[in-house]
């Protein structure tokens, strides 16, 4: 297949482009008010960059269900029929593994604990689940926890669960958006 | 609703809450702008935030070109431009350093895995791979002509270019991608 300019632009306009998370705004306002304080009791008063937003600490993934995040969440309209709803983990260190789309998020019996993706992004869970299938740790099909003997893994997807841990289940771009669960994206 | 030149005028004079309102009104582009570009969400903020400081700091020195309701926006979207491309400089002194000098990887933020599932996800992917090669002045160009829907006279503000400089390499940068595109596509003959 070859683009021509309005694959182009198609394309680059289907950028998610997320606006500012509620808890964003709320830090930017107070460093904007900070600065403007600043400048405006001591009139030379320079506001300072402010450093990186503190990353999430690593913490165990808590076995219990809370409401959805209310962090950023994008609508993509892409090439799929529906709209894919994106939104960043909050705990981006960690991982847990599905043996199936399910929508039993909390069930210890399905598939190993949480997993450490060793990264901080979507990638580096699915690559995390995506061992522990070539391991032959999970499985599919009951007891869920794998024969040992290595195997191919399933395609699998990065979605965010209700507590904010990348959840990686077998399915495609769709799969979230079954699940209720926005897909991991960053 | 309070025009945005009135705004702006009370924000020249040091008003907080007409800069508060400002913000309000623009910070999703900002940050939208910020986060298509990067495909880092920590990098958005971050450029959000620096560029509403540097907005601030520099309310007295912007004037307004238009009367339009978003006659700043073009200005917003330069400095944040302007922030990205020195945090990307940054980040590829580190990396470089982290690497012993060798050459900085382009890898994608976004999932690779996610992205090989569906078309919509697989033609996102290849895009933020393109981009990464595309020239800075390429990448910014086609960011706020294409997707942010600027027009040629409001990106020249914002890049401070003369328009029919503007017009002229949105064009090659068109194409530029478009070659990128299909030399990474792996389903062309460019991307086997």
């Amino acid at each position: 297949m070859g683009y021509d300019d309005e694959d182009v632009d198609r394309l680059l306009r289907g950028l998610p482009s997320p606006g500012v998370p509620p808890d964003g705004r709320a830090r930017h306002l107070e460093q904007l008010r900070a600065a403007m304080a600043a400048s405006a009791g001591e009139g030379a008063a320079e506001p300072q960059l402010p450093a990186s937003r503190p990353r999430t600490a690593w913490t165990r993934r808590r076995r219990i269900v809370v409401s959805l995040s209310t962090a950023g969440v994008v609508l993509v309209g892409g090439t799929a029929a529906a709209a894919i709803a994106w939104e960043r983990a909050s705990v981006r260190s960690q991982a847990h593994c599905f043996p199936f789309a399910t929508t039993d998020f909390n069930n210890p019996a399905y598939g190993p604990d949480t997993t450490q993706s060793g990264g901080d992004s979507a990638r580096s869970a699915v690559d995390a689940c995506r061992a522990t299938w070539a391991a032959g740790l999970i499985s599919s099909t009951p007891p869920y926890t794998g024969s040992g003997v290595p195997a191919s893994p399933p395609p699998l997807v990065a979605c965010v669960l209700p507590d904010g841990v990348v959840g990686v289940f077998p399915g495609d771009g769709a799969t979230c958006g079954k699940l209720g669960l926005p897909q991991s994206v960053g | 609703m309070t025009t945005v030149g009135t705004l702006w005028s009370r924000v020249a004079a040091g008003d907080p809450a007409a800069f508060e309102e400002v913000y309000i009104r623009f910070s999703d582009r900002v940050h939208g702008f910020a986060f298509r570009r990067s495909g880092s969400w920590d990098l958005a903020d971050e450029v959000t935030s620096g560029t509403f400081l540097e907005a601030w700091r520099k309310r007295a020195e912007v004037e307004l070109e238009s009367h339009e309701d978003d006659a700043i926006l073009p200005w917003l979207l330069g400095v944040a431009a302007n922030l990205m491309r020195n945090a990307g400089r940054k980040q590829q002194r580190y990396q470089s350093f982290l690497a012993g000098h060798a050459p900085l990887a382009v890898v994608p933020d976004f999932s690779d895995d996610v992205a090989s599932q569906i078309d919509g996800q697989r033609d996102l992917d290849t895009l933020r791979q393109a981009m990464d090669l595309l020239g800075e002045d390429d990448r910014d160009l086609l960011l706020l002509c294409v997707a942010e829907g600027l027009t040629p006279m409001q990106v020249a503000t914002a890049l401070n270019l003369r328009p029919g400089t503007v017009r002229s390499r949105l064009s090659r940068a068109r194409g530029r991608l478009r070659a990128l595109l299909e030399e990474l596509d792996p389903h062309t003959d460019g991307g086997r």
